[in-house]
């Protein structure tokens, strides 16, 4: 959410909810094809794992073996980028890109996966593809503030019982590239799990997700960052990724 | 965590029936398709001609201004006056989008980005914070499941959710035209939205926007707001299954509707009416169906349950929050909308789809059910204010 007025402090469902495993953007591997590859992604996913996905698709595959998330059928998902591309003109083969080409590129001969993989909740779709995530599920588009929503909702998730678990993966490219069409990024991601039934630490506060601290220009004002620094913050207490699974 | 129901308070929403709540309502219920040939833009070897577009902006679109912010912020404004909210503005806007673009030929390829869109649209109603959410056709529902959701949690007491969308433009509707998803049957404009129709073969593209304020209850009672109807139930899931098609176990919407009257804390038996998602895609509608029986067993039958994309289209991102909108009026108005251009039944849809004709709403519970790309299904109880 955007930055406003600070609500009066009251008890949320997120007391009941904690971070359960997490991945941060220095786990993953330099290969995230292979990566995704050893992940599960059959050819059909990988071919919509563009550079925005692939670290998304990771990390949350990564974070949910770190869970031990084996069946995802109560399992939710969230995403959350201030990645929104803009519109990129197709690859007409050196035609020049007027409105007509472009019209009769759509109509004849485009492959819808060149431009569906360009939507900011692909990463999300992949991720449940593969991992047969079926609980509640939404992206959103932002940052910090944006993830502590998110955060919120999918701790509330846990604590009222809609979701066992609940992946939330953060993703973005690189600071000022945020409408650019192919780029590479970077991404992180948590789980919330059940406090008193796993165990699980670090309990979510409303406010997770801002950049602690004064000094929060460091964070870039981007989601993946603030993530980052939550998973920091808890570092001693939460599941690392398993060592050689990524 | 507040104990309090989730009132909605007010309604706004602007379609290819007309640009107020009242206006669509009065359209879905007269039971007229808006489907006309598509003038707005040059539709070069299209196989669709057929979209529903909203009055008085059928031959063009502005050149440097956003339809879609047009609509989201004539919508918008219309439920937070509507609420009684507008000097005192709202705790939250969560809007669902996909923002606003044109035809990469050397021109603005892009009009505005998701977040600046959501943040057009909050800051005139005063809204003190946003979210910008994108959950493709189920993105309106979705607004209201997570403003509902942030309200029950303290987070909010006041929330501004919905969705405004327009994909009749110069450079999404080929794209869609490249899925094959709209109807390209050889028939009058009006006719190609035919939901549960043995003859369907894709939906009817719309355009539109809808929000509803939702009010934590103590916080409407104590300022003297009156419910419009109460937010009983909320859920989503996953299909997880593909990225545009719907599994056929029908799994995902069968979770969601059961999610969301789990929520409710209601048997199936208290639904009376169902507006379903009703794309009139040869996929959706047998599913959805499928679903419902699923899900209520032998009172499916006893269900009204229509598609108001047969009259106004498939606003897309915005489907879903023009049809929460439309249930609200359903409920305050007692009336179910009709499905038109039912003529020749899909045997494998065999429910009571209220068709051609309105009819008095049935006791109970409305669902209303969306689903999208990339695998998103939610479904809303809305129940009478007391």
């Amino acid at each position: 959410m955007s930055a406003g007025g600070d609500l009066a402090a009251r008890p949320t469902a997120g007391d009941g909810a904690g971070l359960t495993a997490a991945v941060t953007t220095a786990d993953l591997p330099a290969d995230l094809r292979a990566a995704a590859r050893a992940a599960g992604a059959p050819r059909q996913v990988a071919r919509f794992l563009d550079g925005m996905a692939l670290p998304a698709f990771v990390a949350g595959t990564a974070a949910l073996d770190a869970a031990g998330v084996t069946d995802g059928e109560r399992c939710g998902a969230f995403t959350v980028s201030g990645w929104d591309p803009d519109v990129h003109p197709p690859d007409l083969g050196g035609e020049p890109t007027t409105y007509e080409a472009v019209a009769r590129h759509y109509i004849t001969t485009a492959s819808p996966m060149t431009w569906l993989r360009k939507m900011v909740n692909n990463a999300l779709c992949q991720l449940a593809l593969v991992r047969g995530l079926r609980g509640p599920n939404n992206h959103v588009v932002g940052g910090p503030e944006a993830l502590a929503a998110v955060l919120t909702l999918g701790a509330r998730a846990v604590a009222t019982g809609v979701a066992d678990q609940v992946l939330v993966v953060a993703f973005d490219a690189p600071a000022g590239q945020e409408s650019v069409h192919e780029v590479d990024g970077r991404a992180c991601a948590v789980v919330l799990g059940p406090i008193a039934a796993l165990g699980a630490t670090a309990p979510v506060r409303r406010d997770a997700g801002r950049p602690a601290g004064a000094d929060g220009v460091r964070h870039g004002g981007r989601a993946v960052d603030a993530l980052d620094a939550l998973i920091d913050a808890a570092a001693p207490t939460v599941a690392p990724p398993p060592q050689g699974n990524l | 965590m507040t104990g309090a129901a989730v009132w909605v308070t007010g309604v706004g929403a602007v379609t290819p029936g007309g640009w107020s709540a009242a206006e669509t309502w009065a359209s879905v219920v007269a039971g007229v398709s808006r489907g006309r040939v598509i003038e707005r833009f040059d539709l070069c070897d299209a196989p669709t001609r057929a979209g529903a577009l909203v009055p008085g902006r059928e031959r063009e679109l502005p050149e440097h201004r956003s339809l879609v912010l047009e609509l989201g912020r004539v919508a918008a404004q219309e439920a937070v006056e509507h609420a009684g909210l507008a000097d005192a503005g709202l705790d939250l806007a969560v809007v669902a989008n996909h923002g606003d673009k044109r035809v990469p030929a050397g021109r603005d390829a892009r009009v505005m980005r998701i977040d600046d869109l959501t943040a057009a649209i909050a800051e005139p109603v005063g809204a003190r914070r946003r979210l910008a959410t994108h959950g493709a056709c189920a993105a309106g529902s979705l607004a209201v499941v997570w403003g509902t959701e942030l309200i029950r949690d303290g987070q909010a007491r006041t929330v501004l959710a919905g969705a405004t969308d327009s994909a009749l433009n110069g450079y999404d509707f080929f794209q869609f035209c490249n899925l094959h998803g709209m109807s390209e049957r050889d028939c009058p404009p009006e006719e190609a939205s035919c939901p549960f129709d043995r003859r369907r073969d894709g939906y009817l593209l719309g355009e539109g926007a809808g929000f509803l304020v939702l009010e934590d209850e103590d916080h409407a009672r104590a300022r003297g707001a009156d419910p419009l109807a109460v937010v009983e139930g909320v859920g989503s899931s996953q299909n997880a299954h593909h990225f545009v098609a719907l599994p056929p176990d029908a799994g995902g919407p069968i979770r969601a509707m059961r999610a969301a009257l789990d929520d409710a804390r209601l048997p199936a038996e208290d639904v009376g009416y169902v507006n379903a998602h009703g794309t009139s895609t040869p996929d959706n509608d047998w599913c959805e169906t499928r679903a419902l029986h699923e899900v209520f067993g032998t009172h499916a039958r006893r269900l009204a349950v229509s598609s108001t994309k047969s009259t106004l289209g498939h606003a897309t991102t915005a489907a879903g929050a023009v049809e929460a909108v439309i249930c609200v009026e359903a409920l305050r108005d007692g009336t179910a909308p009709p499905t038109v251009n039912l003529h020749e039944p899909d045997p494998r849809c065999d429910l009571d789809y209220v068709p051609h004709q309105p009819r008095e709403l049935p006791a109970g519970r409305v669902l209303s059910n969306s689903f999208g790309f990339g695998g998103h299904c939610a479904s809303l109880v809305l129940g009478r204010a007391a």
